[in-house]
């Protein structure tokens, strides 16, 4: 479904915009090059590059702090970098390409004295829609996101999650082709998670090439297919997640059985779950060799499985190598 | 150029559309058409209850001295003794008994007997019984014209000669002080009724991160022109709402108030307090929006905003020297300090002889301070992004202003 009552000026600049693009850019709507970015001294980011594909969804990952926020605004040209290049929809971050992007900060808040309607009727005119055609998405997106009945309450009578969801809505009402959340799932209900998840995976499925930051590594395992993870404004990792899990080889074993031998070679940690031992493999460590130490004690395997290493696990790692903790 | 029309125009009618609904400028608004409609029945019927239908009850008196004449003043009752006096004081036949001395001329002393309370009781009886006094003490030792002259007083008429020696009539006092008071008065609440709006709605984008959404849509400038723009018109519309309602009313009012004069408005004054609340608006409402931009709550930057809005009352609190001497060195000083002249010019003005020359230099200072106040808060808007809990200070806000380059 495509808007038909974007404004001449929103609508116009666009077509310019994407006739004029070379094929390569055209197949990233993000593409970030060499940002570096200084505060007080402090070089918060530094040197990152990266860049979203048109039409997936791109989990971008840091601990608090590591500036994820600020290469965020960066690209969306609410501050300059110092040095460095954006590429936005093909083109640089002009107002009529940022006028193609929504956006949820991490820090959420709406005008709280106006009521819901009003507000996202703002917002959808700013990002090119006409009145009515505004009125009538945000209609259609509040009641996407349940909260319809609440179109003419004062934002400051709705709960945060609810606040969350209505500045979420409006991030979405002119059906951006780029869409940056910043921690969009903080703060909600698993509820409302899963239906966030499900509006974003339609999004995907419209056309719309979707970067997020989070720091729950199961919903980035779950969406995306590339990340890019950074610490102190650093990139530590980037690539598509199932070649980075790969590329750090098998490292867990897990077994379903009614008891564990005694020894068993080259494992570095155990734990147990759901009736399962994980063990985690060493150096040089085979997950055969965990498997025939149970054969060789006479111990009935119920199931066997190599699992490659959790996001969790390669975050944590990275981290803390970076940190020279490890 | 286009473009940043466009998206200000989108944020004038959504920040209109917003203010005009708030309750605060919709009482505003009317508050004073319906002051001014309230005094108008009220000052009547406030004069009827205090009139009262009864017919005076004379005043008593006793004369020692033996220099009052009697007859020009019916209400007056003379007796022979204190004790007839005071009887008649208690049986309410007097309201209030005097008594003249033997010593009068020489000591000028009178003896006030009452039985009412209060501090101001019996004093319009006491202001006829010294007329009374005056009249009988001169009455015989002058001519009846003399006599009307000594006590009606005189009758000044001031009038104004211009540099050119042509001379006109000043106005009562009521146009010379009360009109340009209140002018100046109505100017500097609704340069605040309207500013303060502009302040608190970008300290609170600024504070709920509701700018950062925005400045991805729009330009800084467009942002700062729409919202200047909306609030500035309902400013007008404010404005226009209190002008028409004491052209209208102002003069039945007054009417309605013994020797107070007629009401009188020069038409000029209308046009020119418009043009004085336009730029002055302009200035207020740009500094504060850049006040707004670089602090990081409107608590931190409620004290900031008094600082720099204190200046439009310091005229208004100089008024009675101000129309003392509308040409003198502090009004003509305070008329080219931006941040005082739409208040003081309004009152110079509204007192007469002004010349066009100063009022548009005076004009152009406050337009011009106001066009430099626009680039640096427009820049501040966007460096004020950069400020998240850090306090203002000039320096913070000079490499913030680069930063956002």
């Amino acid at each position: 479904m495509t808007i038909s009552g974007m404004s001449p000026l929103a609508a116009g600049g666009a077509g310019e915009m994407r006739d004029g693009a070379g094929e390569e850019l055209l197949s990233t709507a993000l593409e970030v090059h060499d940002l570096v970015k200084s505060f007080n001294g402090r070089r918060v980011v530094d040197g990152v590059s990266f860049d979203l594909h048109r039409g997936e969804i791109f989990g971008f990952l840091g601990p608090n702090g590591s500036g994820k926020t600020t290469t965020m605004r960066m690209a969306l040209d609410i501050i300059r970098p110092d040095s460095g290049v954006v590429g936005l929809l093909g083109g640089t971050p002009t107002r009529e390409a940022l006028r193609r992007v929504g956006y949820l900060p991490e820090e959420r808040g709406l005008l709280q004295q106006a009521r819901v309607l009003d507000v996202l009727r703002y917002l959808g005119r700013l990002k090119g829609l006409d009145a009515s055609i505004a009125e009538a998405r945000v209609k259609e997106m509040l009641d996407r996101v349940g909260l319809v009945e609440h179109l003419n309450a004062k934002v400051q009578e709705l709960s945060r999650g609810m606040s969350q969801l209505v500045q979420f809505a409006g991030a979405l009402l002119h059906e951006p082709e780029l869409i940056i959340l910043d921690e969009p799932f903080s703060g909600l209900d698993p509820l409302n998670v899963v239906l966030m998840k499900d509006i974003i995976r339609e999004e995907q499925r419209r056309g719309a090439s979707i970067i997020f930051s989070t720091h729950i590594m199961s919903d980035v395992e779950e969406m995306c297919e590339r990340v890019l993870l950074i610490d102190n404004g650093k990139v530590l990792v980037y690539g598509p997640l199932m070649e980075l899990k790969r590329a750090r080889g098998t490292s867990t074993v897990s077994i379903t059985a009614e008891r564990e031998p005694t020894s068993v070679p080259g494992v570095t940690a155990l734990k147990v779950a759901n009736g399962a031992y994980q063990y985690h493999l060493g150096p040089g460590a085979e997950p055969k060799a965990v498997l025939r130490s149970f054969i060789d004690a006479d111990i009935d395997v119920q199931r066997f499985e190599v699992a490659l290493p959790t996001l969790n696990e390669i975050f944590i790692e990275e981290v803390s190598r970076a940190r020279n903790l490890i | 150029m286009r473009e940043t029309l466009y998206e200000a125009r989108i944020v004038f009618e959504e920040e209109f559309r917003r203010n005009i609904r708030r309750r605060a400028w919709q009482i505003t608004t009317v508050i004073v058409p319906l002051a001014l409609l309230i005094a108008l029945v009220a000052i009547p019927a406030i004069r009827s209850i205090t009139a009262s239908d009864e017919e005076p009850k004379p005043i008593g008196y006793m004369d020692l001295s033996g220099e009052i004449t009697e007859g020009q003043f019916p209400e007056l009752a003379a007796f022979a003794s204190l004790e007839a006096g005071i009887r008649a004081l208690v049986d309410d036949d007097i309201e209030d008994f005097f008594v003249v001395p033997a010593d009068f001329l020489k000591s000028g002393e009178i003896e006030w007997l009452t039985n009412r309370s209060g501090i101001f009781a019996g004093d319009d009886n006491r202001a006829r019984f010294d007329r009374f006094l005056t009249v009988s003490v001169v009455a015989e030792r002058l001519e009846p014209d003399v006599l009307n002259r000594v006590l009606s007083g005189s009758s000044f008429t001031r009038v104004r000669v211009a540099d050119d020696g042509t001379a006109s009539d000043e106005d009562t006092e009521i146009n010379e002080f009360f009109v340009p008071f209140i002018l100046a008065f109505l100017l500097m609440m609704s340069l605040f009724l309207n500013s303060l709006p502009l302040f608190q709605s970008v300290s609170e984008e600024k504070e709920n991160r509701m700018m950062e959404v925005l400045l991805t849509s729009l330009s800084p400038m467009a942002l700062l022109a729409g919202k200047v723009l909306a609030l500035g018109i309902s400013g007008l519309i404010q404005i226009a709402a209190w002008i028409a309602a004491i052209a209208l009313l102002g003069p039945r009012i007054i009417e309605q108030i013994p020797n107070a004069g007629d009401l009188q408005f020069a038409p000029a004054t209308f046009p020119v307090m418009v043009l004085f609340f336009i730029v002055g608006y302009f200035l207020f409402a740009v500094t504060l929006a850049g006040i707004g931009a670089a602090t990081t709550s409107a608590r931190e930057a409620g004290p900031i905003a008094a600082i720099v809005t204190m200046p439009a009352v310091i005229p208004v609190w100089l008024s009675r020297v101000i129309l003392s001497d509308p040409d003198g060195g502090l009004a003509r000083t305070l008329s080219f300090i931006p941040l005082t002249a739409p208040t003081t010019m309004i009152q110079r003005i509204g007192s007469g002889g002004v010349s066009t020359v100063e009022m548009l230099g005076s004009l152009a200072v406050t337009a011009a301070a106001a066009g430099v106040m626009l680039f640096i808060s427009a820049r501040i808007f966007r460096a004020g992004l950069l400020m998240y809990g850090q306090r203002m200070t000039l320096r913070a806000v000079w490499q913030a202003v680069r930063q956002a380059g």
